[in-house]
């Protein structure tokens, strides 16, 4: 799909939820599994750059994070090395960018 | 006037460092907070009714940490805890956090003592920041 628009914004607490938490679907309503395969892989596909805000909610789960950019990653939906450049994060919190990074940059078999 | 002065310049100094101090202990408890917590929650199988609330408990507090953290940043207390944060993060929420098919763990697994490694290195980052702080 060609990108439609040059840029994006999701703010996980206004258009997601302030309860981010589970990994799979199985584990509730707002699970990482969700956020990426219903929010964030579709932005992506449909913007050149995504901007993700992350603050504002009750909270993040490492197995939340992991699933949402780990598994986008795993996804192979997108080349590993443009994701970097596509994905913009702002928060106060510099851990949280910090990790999420990681999971970006990680190797995956 | 002039000793006045001095006097309030040092009262207000002695009130900063009480005030850091203060900060600094409750920082180093909200992080035992967490790791009780998180103790808590993985003696229970993820199916049982209490780990919801405190998995949802374990998460903002940990939000809460990094808000903490950041107040004595802009106290000037110089922290380098992002990574510390994100280890405690990852030890504590990582995995199967949040899976109902989770299974208690029993009170001697390792995975406690890596919890229990992580929170103190995050509390005593900060207390060496402000040791540092204070002595300079």
């Amino acid at each position: 799909m060609r990108p439609d628009l040059e840029s994006s914004v999701i703010d996980i607490a206004d258009q997601f939820t302030r309860f981010p938490a589970g990994r799979y679907r199985t584990d509730g309503p707002y699970s990482g599994q969700r956020f990426r395969d219903d929010v964030l892989i579709p932005a992506l596909k449909a913007h050149n750059k995504v901007t993700i805000r992350l603050d504002g909610t009750m909270g993040y789960g490492s197995s939340f994070l992991e699933e949402v950019f780990g598994g986008l990653v795993r996804s192979k939906e997108f080349a590993q090395d443009e994701l970097p450049g596509k994905i913009a994060l702002l928060s106060r919190d510099p851990s949280l960018i910090s990790e999420i990074n990681e999971y970006l940059s990680a190797t995956y078999h | 006037m002039v000793g006045w002065g001095v006097v309030e310049q040092f009262a207000r100094r002695r009130e900063k460092r009480t005030d850091l101090r203060s900060a600094v202990t409750s920082l180093a408890s909200a992080v035992e907070e967490v790791r009780e917590a998180a103790v808590a929650f993985y003696l229970l199988a993820g199916n049982d009714p209490q780990s919801h609330s405190l998995a949802a408990t374990i998460r903002s507090k940990i939000a809460a940490l990094a808000e903490q953290l950041n107040i004595l940043k802009e106290a000037g207390l110089d922290l380098d805890t992002d990574d510390l944060l994100k280890r405690f993060r990852q030890s504590v929420t990582g995995g199967d956090f949040d899976s109902h098919a989770r299974q208690p763990l029993l009170a001697a697994s390792p995975m406690f003592v890596k919890m229990a490694g992580d929170a103190q290195a995050l509390g005593r980052a900060a207390q060496t920041a402000m040791l540092k702080k204070l002595l300079s």
